[in-house]
């Protein structure tokens, strides 16, 4: 473990904070939109569905390339987010990565949240009704509980997926060491520059950590169970 | 095909000299059949040779395929048993590298060009030193490629070394790093870097054209030269084509369009 620097420390410190910032940030996201996408009953669903899942389909720096346009500093979103109040610039910062990361991992929380959402029997929705409870007293103590593996499940994936992404973190972030250098950028680095004692040290943490995350996720969806 | 190909050109054109001796040399070197070269080269050249193939073709009757990717990615191919005929290299290190490894071959080693490093500001125009630029403190990000694995790269950074040591100031902008020149030039060209260390070709093949005053060219003694190196691949099934193309490569009037696409012509065209 001698051989990991300081930098490498930081890039694992850095990917757990992306990671954990763009889960809760998917989370509180993918809900209202997996919710919405169920409940629609026009032909507009299909439409969101394959918007939803666009970011599968391009490779991950082109992806990281249309996200650098976006995130021109004198462009509209960079100037709308100044309006209330942001200061800065979204490439090469926390900001960006984590933008760049929730738009990546998005059909990785909303998938998940769609299909346990389309799960929960209707006739448990209209027994709530008849009980008197209104659409968010329903949805909290219906839907979410009878999604809890839903939820575990779009968890995990958008944090695993965000630890393990390389093309788009590369692009927006710009590898800057001790600041934007995410594990997998680190690895790569290493790897390039022939320092495979320092890239297996790294890789070495990163599965066992990841080995350890995915272990307890899979514990507590036993558990999660939902008993009839 | 290529007999017949070469005999309907001889019928429809005047032949010249020089189509003449071509076929002279062509007839007694046993190589009338038209082959198609698989040329492997470095993503930054990629784009001038490919304006260069129909000339090629003209000129021998052979076809070129051309594969583009970092020098790094294609060496690792190329030691795998990638089918390529010539390697043409963003540096020197990867060909030789393969001469030494016995997959290429070493008389037929040439430098085809060489890069030329700038600071490119596409919002600016710059006037002043490029002391005076590269150090602005208004300047919040310079792009580059990366120095450990992209020879552009390691150019950049000898320059801010360079001035760094000369006592002209120190950086304020912060570096962000491109894995290849191309990822650096995209982080200027899109805005979010305001400054780059970047390649004079990739300026010059952006269209619309950019005006010269965005640009720095940088004294090229501030850097070690940025040669790129050519090799043919041992194993090609086609040995004599592939010799055509190295010496089409290092014609006089393909070398003058080389440079005129943001390349010096290399003082020593061969090595080590």
């Amino acid at each position: 473990m001698s051989a990991l620097s300081t930098l490498d420390w930081l890039a694992l410190a850095l990917t757990a904070q992306v990671a954990a910032t763009t889960t809760l940030a998917l989370l509180l996201l993918s809900t209202p939109l997996a919710w919405a996408i169920v409940r629609m009953r026009s032909r507009l669903r299909v439409v969101i569905e394959a918007a939803v899942a666009l970011p599968l389909v391009l490779p991950p720096t082109v992806l990281g390339f249309y996200l650098l346009i976006l995130m021109n500093p004198e462009g509209a979103l960079t100037q709308a987010l100044r309006a209330l109040g942001f200061d800065g610039q979204l490439s090469f910062g926390f900001s960006g990565l984590v933008l760049a990361s929730v738009i990546y991992s998005l059909p990785f929380a909303v998938q998940p949240l769609v299909h346990a959402f389309e799960a929960v029997p209707r006739n448990l929705l209209d027994a709530a009704t008849t009980l008197g409870a209104g659409r968010w007293d329903r949805f909290r103590s219906v839907v979410i509980p009878l999604s809890r593996r839903g939820f575990l499940t779009a968890a995990t994936l958008s944090f695993a997926h965000t630890v393990g992404e390389f093309g788009v973190v590369l692009m927006v972030g710009g590898n800057i060491p001790g600041s934007t250098q995410m594990v997998s950028i680190a690895i790569y680095d290493h790897v390039e520059a022939l320092e495979y004692s320092q890239a297996h040290g790294l890789s070495l943490v990163m599965l066992i950590f990841a080995m350890v995350v995915l272990s307890a996720v899979y514990a507590i969806n036993r558990r999660l169970v939902v008993r009839p | 095909m290529g007999q017949r190909q070469l005999g309907r050109r001889k019928s429809s054109r005047r032949p010249s000299g020089r189509t003449l001796a071509l076929l002279l040399m062509l007839a007694f070197s046993g190589a009338l059949q038209a082959v198609e070269l698989k040329v492997a080269v470095a993503a930054n050249f990629a784009a001038v040779l490919q304006k260069l193939v129909p000339d090629f073709t003209q000129q021998t009757g052979h076809a070129l395929r051309i594969s583009a990717a970092s020098s790094g990615t294609l060496y690792a191919q190329i030691r795998n048993g990638a089918p390529f005929d010539v390697f043409l290299s963003a540096d020197l290190v990867r060909p030789q590298r393969l001469i030494e490894e016995g997959r290429a071959d070493a008389e037929q080693a040439f430098v085809y060009a060489r890069g030329v490093l700038v600071l490119f500001a596409p919002a600016a125009v710059l006037s002043r030193s490029l002391e005076a630029e590269i150090f602005d403190p208004k300047r919040k990000f310079l792009a580059m490629a990366n120095p450990r694995t992209a020879p552009y790269g390691t150019a950049a950074e000898q320059v801010l070394d360079h001035l760094h040591a000369r006592g002209g100031g120190t950086l304020s902008a912060q570096r962000v790093v491109g894995s290849s020149i191309g990822q650096a030039f995209q982080y200027v060209m899109t805005g979010n870097a305001d400054m780059g260390l970047v390649a004079l070709s990739q300026v010059l093949a952006t269209r619309p054209p950019v005006s010269a005053q965005h640009l720095l060219r940088i004294d090229s003694r501030l850097y070690a030269p940025l040669d790129q190196g050519g090799v043919i691949i041992k194993r090609t099934p086609h040995p004599l084509a592939a010799r055509r193309f190295v010496a089409f490569l290092r014609d006089d009037a393909i070398q003058a369009r080389i440079d005129a696409a943001g390349y010096e012509r290399p003082a020593e065209p061969v090595w080590p």
